[in-house]
């Protein structure tokens, strides 16, 4: 009874991580400011994780770079299913202006499956409420699947 | 105390700050630089756009055609730094930064604008006529750097193996001198 009180919770607060892969900033402010007042995506129950091992779902911004490539894969694997990944802005789909150096390793979708993504440079807040709403809608399904 | 309960009572009655955002749509601000509009009529492939794209987000496929060329355009929202150079040197305003925002998909295909523009090659190679005023303005906007001008010699020389016949020097010619013939 328990597990599914729990299940029912956790279907309508889904639990962001966010991991900074070497990202100029530009989108981690965006994604901060998704939560403040103005635009309070936790009105959809969306909720800052602290930790991978608490997270529903996965936003990942910036370009991957080498020394975060290790830390990207050890942080994803500690995410417990289902997760959805979301990538933010341009960078971890295509490395942007980056794309080339010797110390990226993008895109993403080389090291897990990506969900979402939310394009623009930097994505508009309204956009990322986009986004995470889809993510959520995902994850309500990958959910009813593994029952 | 009592200007505290003043900002307090006001406060009360006033909205929340919060955005009703999915419910109530909300416009991008005037200048907003958003989703890639591509008007494949309007372009005469001059390439200008591929040259000043710093993350190297749009892609040309050339196909010959008995009247000419068939060129597919493809940008790459996922790649691009929506910095609106593309938008800024395209003489022709065949490209388009929209106020449109919503750019989360799940497909990467919902997020790759493309077009295609059908050119007609002229068959003759670039002349200049006698109007010249050798005002070098061809030569600057040529994106190929194939018109050289000297305006001291007043001579006027152009690379055929460099010209892609664009037409844009054609257009850019005050006197009008220009024109693909003979």
């Amino acid at each position: 009874m328990f597990k599914k009180m729990i299940a029912a919770a956790g279907a309508k607060s889904p639990w962001i991580y966010h991991i900074n892969t070497g990202s100029c900033n530009g989108c981690d402010i965006e994604l901060v400011a998704v939560l403040t007042p103005r635009y309070d995506a936790e009105r959809f129950g969306f909720k800052l994780a602290g930790t991978p091992r608490h997270a529903d779902i996965v936003v990942v911004s910036g370009p991957v770079t080498s020394q975060s490539k290790e830390r990207l894969i050890r942080t994803l694997e500690q995410v417990p299913e289902p997760k959805v990944v979301v990538t933010l802005g341009s960078c971890p789909k295509s490395g942007n202006v980056f794309k080339g150096s010797y110390s990226i390793e993008c895109p993403v979708d080389k090291y897990t499956h990506v969900d979402v993504s939310i394009a623009g440079c930097t994505p508009k807040p309204e956009a990322i409420i986009e986004g995470l709403y889809t993510a959520a809608q995902i994850l309500k399904e990958k959910r009813r699947e593994m029952k | 105390m009592v200007p505290f309960a003043r900002v307090a009572l006001s406060n009360l009655f006033k909205k929340p700050s919060t955005r009703n955002f999915p419910r109530e749509n909300v416009e991008a601000k005037p200048g907003y630089r958003g989703r890639i509009a591509y008007y494949g009529d309007k372009c005469r492939n001059c390439g200008m756009c591929v040259k000043v794209c710093s993350p190297g987000a749009i892609t040309r496929t050339v196909t010959e055609t008995p009247e000419g060329k068939d060129i597919a355009f493809e940008f790459d929202l996922t790649s691009c730094t929506f910095c609106g150079m593309c938008q800024d040197f395209c003489d022709e305003k065949a490209i388009e930064l929209t106020a449109d925002y919503h750019m989360a998909a799940t497909d990467h295909k919902d997020l790759i604008t493309s077009g295609v523009a059908h050119i007609r090659v002229p068959k003759g190679q670039l002349v200049c006529g006698e109007d010249c005023v050798y005002c070098t303005l061809c030569a600057r906007k040529c994106p190929e750097g194939a018109i050289t001008v000297d305006r001291t010699e007043k001579i006027w020389s152009v690379d055929h193996e460099k010209c892609t016949k664009c037409g844009t020097c054609v257009s850019a010619c005050p006197k009008k001198a220009l024109s693909f013939g003979e």
